[in-house]
């Protein structure tokens, strides 16, 4: 039998805790995303509907540039909750096309890579991964949907005055329990899809499906029913009225057009069942995210 | 040998079941520090085997400790173990680098402390000059290195390899065996799956034979061939004139065949009792005063042993 020196030396310095672990799987996850130029691009046209916003807040506010434009102010959309309605619109759309670009590849490439024994071999938990790759995804989405229609609304209310802060508490909420709620939505769905369907492009249809296909059976249950459950199963359908209904006082004419007589449910049933899509997608991915794929 | 469960990977009693289907069963195993090779055909149980010692799989049945720590503590058992995984599996956007410092910081390091001890293993494994550059574009034999650097960076005591030396040069394969050596002299554990079994003689203090989920057969090499009294050994005698050695060794009870070189310059002898076989030799060149060019088992390797062992079975 041999005789052994010790002559490793294991790292003995500080650790950092456990839960800031899962921050290197969203930093490698950020890498990742940052190669994709259609991602690089959508992220550029986020930030067009709010600079659009932030420049008809500086209008609204500056007199002498009204002046040099020739642009009386009656003519200029007014500030209230179907403008910050406006903004939001599109941002969310724009979240919805950037889950589809980024989600699926999330945690296909670790499954078909079989790198999760890699991660798992680590002192990294099941949970600790899957909110790496969740935050990832999530830090990006509030990057084009909360994060820059909340700048124009500071930017109004640094311009409006107290006033106009307090009496638009409302529009504040819906920006962003409207947003956090479709953001996680998205989330737990294409990270779930994307544990699911290998294929790219078909988890691509799926997201896509999930989010849009039940809107038409929800409004159909309507039809037919006259009641407003089938919202239930349109997680869409149910993001929308979430955005109107939280800032229903602050809507004008516009904006209360643009609702139009869709069906709606109030907004704790309606946070309730986005809660409950987003839960059975987690449940879905917890349920596939393992450290090894054992084929029987 | 050490006994003190803080110094061995012991394996108590553990079957590990895929629903229906056999991983492992009944596995006891005590394997000292070294360098441990884990032989088998395809589903013996080897990936299982590993799979189970990294945590990464929990036994149906029986109990598992690496270095004195359970494998359902993943927070200790990841510091203590090192695992090379088979498959070339990156971060897309990685570099050298950034992928052994990323999974430093899995493990607990700061940033910068990361970043220093990635670069001491990278250059420890001959590969400084391409740690800047994405791995997706390294060789075959700077991925199968860069996966080691990331196994080693924490300087674990217990080393996981699954098939190691894959995809390497002979150069490189001949630089990375003799790390393996380095680590495995440090004290370290080193246990390492592989299909090429001249590297695995080359290379282990002790191997596992396994088939169909069972191990057949454990320990040094030389120690598991002895045992084998079905198949006795095979040793080749060399001299310019055998006839009188062969005389005195075809009536001893330990040679069971012994057959004469057609060129007359030796002969092939077959013994169950090779200790009783080399003192007969020794005393007959003692009093006969023969010259011998070579006695040497033909035998006693990995590859004759897992033919004898699992190719029969």
């Amino acid at each position: 039998m041999a005789v052994y020196e010790r002559r490793y030396e294991p790292y003995q310095g500080p650790r950092r805790p456990v839960g800031g672990r899962a921050w290197v799987i969203s930093r490698f996850a950020w890498d990742d995303f940052a190669r994709s130029r259609l991602f690089l691009a959508s992220l550029v046209a986020g930030a067009f509907v709010p600079t659009l916003g932030l420049l008809v807040v500086y209008l609204h506010h500056n007199a002498q540039a009204l002046d040099v434009l020739n642009l009386p102010i009656s003519e200029l959309i007014r500030i209230d909750g179907s403008f910050f309605y406006l903004l939001l619109w599109p941002q969310h759309w724009l979240a919805l096309w950037m889950a589809l670009v980024v989600g699926p590849g999330l945690i296909t490439r670790d499954l078909t890579g079989v790198a999760l024994p890699l991660y798992f071999s680590r002192p990294l938990s099941r949970r600790s991964y899957l909110f790496g790759k969740a935050a990832a995804l999530m830090a990006l989405l509030s990057a084009v949907t909360w994060l820059p229609v909340l700048l124009v609304w500071l930017f109004q209310a640094s311009l409006g005055g107290r006033s106009w802060a307090g009496d638009s508490l409302d529009i504040l909420t819906s920006i962003m329990v409207s947003s956090l709620a479709w953001i996680l939505l998205l989330t737990s769905l294409s990270l779930a899809i994307s544990a699911w369907v290998r294929w790219t492009p078909v988890a691509r249809l799926f997201i896509l499906g999930l989010v849009s296909v039940p809107s038409a059976f929800a409004m159909a249950v309507y039809g037919i029913t006259d009641r407003p459950w089938g919202l239930v199963f349109a997680p869409m359908l149910l993001v929308r009225d979430l955005r109107f209904s939280l800032m229903e006082d602050s809507l004008s004419q516009i904006g209360t057009a643009m609702r139009g007589g869709f069906p709606s449910l109030s907004a704790p049933w309606t946070l309730a069942a986005l809660g409950l899509w987003t839960a059975l997608g987690f449940l879905a991915l917890m349920s596939r995210v393992k450290a090894l794929d054992v084929v029987r | 040998m050490s006994t003190d469960p803080r110094e061995l990977i012991l394996f108590q009693e553990v079957s590990k079941f895929y629903g229906e289907v056999l991983g492992i069963n009944r596995v006891s195993l005590s394997i000292p520090p070294g360098i441990t090779s884990l032989v088998g055909p395809n589903g013996s149980g080897k990936s299982t085997l590993m799979n189970l010692m990294t945590g990464l799989l929990h036994p149906t049945v029986g109990r598992i400790s690496v270095r004195g720590t359970a494998t359902d503590d993943p927070e200790r058992l990841h510091r203590l173990v090192g695992y090379c995984a088979q498959p070339d599996t990156f971060p897309p956007a990685a570099t050298g680098l950034s992928f052994v410092a990323g999974f430093l910081e899995i493990c607990g390091l700061g940033r910068r402390a990361a970043q220093l001890r990635a670069e001491e293993t990278i250059d420890q494994l001959g590969l400084s000059d391409a740690a800047g550059r994405k791995v997706a574009a390294y060789s075959k034999g700077m991925r199968q290195r860069i996966k080691l650097a990331r196994a080693i960076a924490h300087d674990p005591p217990v080393l996981v390899l699954d098939e190691p030396l894959n995809g390497l040069d002979p150069m490189a394969r001949a630089e990375v065996i003799a790390l393996f050596r380095r680590w495995g002299a440090g004290g370290r554990h080193l246990i390492v799956s592989s299909h090429i079994l001249h590297e695995v003689d080359l290379l282990s203090d002790q191997v596992i034979l396994m088939n169909q989920g069972y191990v057949v057969a454990e320990g040094d090499i030389q120690g598991v061939r002895g045992e084998m009294t079905r198949h006795p050994l095979q040793i080749v005698v060399r001299c310019a004139d055998p006839r009188p050695l062969a005389a005195r060794l075809i009536g001893a009870d330990s040679v069971t065949d012994l057959q004469l070189h057609a060129d007359g310059g030796g002969f092939f002898a077959r013994t169950r009792d090779p200790e009783g076989f080399y003192r007969l030799v020794q005393d007959a060149v003692l009093q006969e005063g023969l010259i011998l060019e070579t006695v040497m088992p033909v035998d006693d390797d990995v590859g004759a042993v897992y033919q004898y062992l699992i190719g029969e079975a």
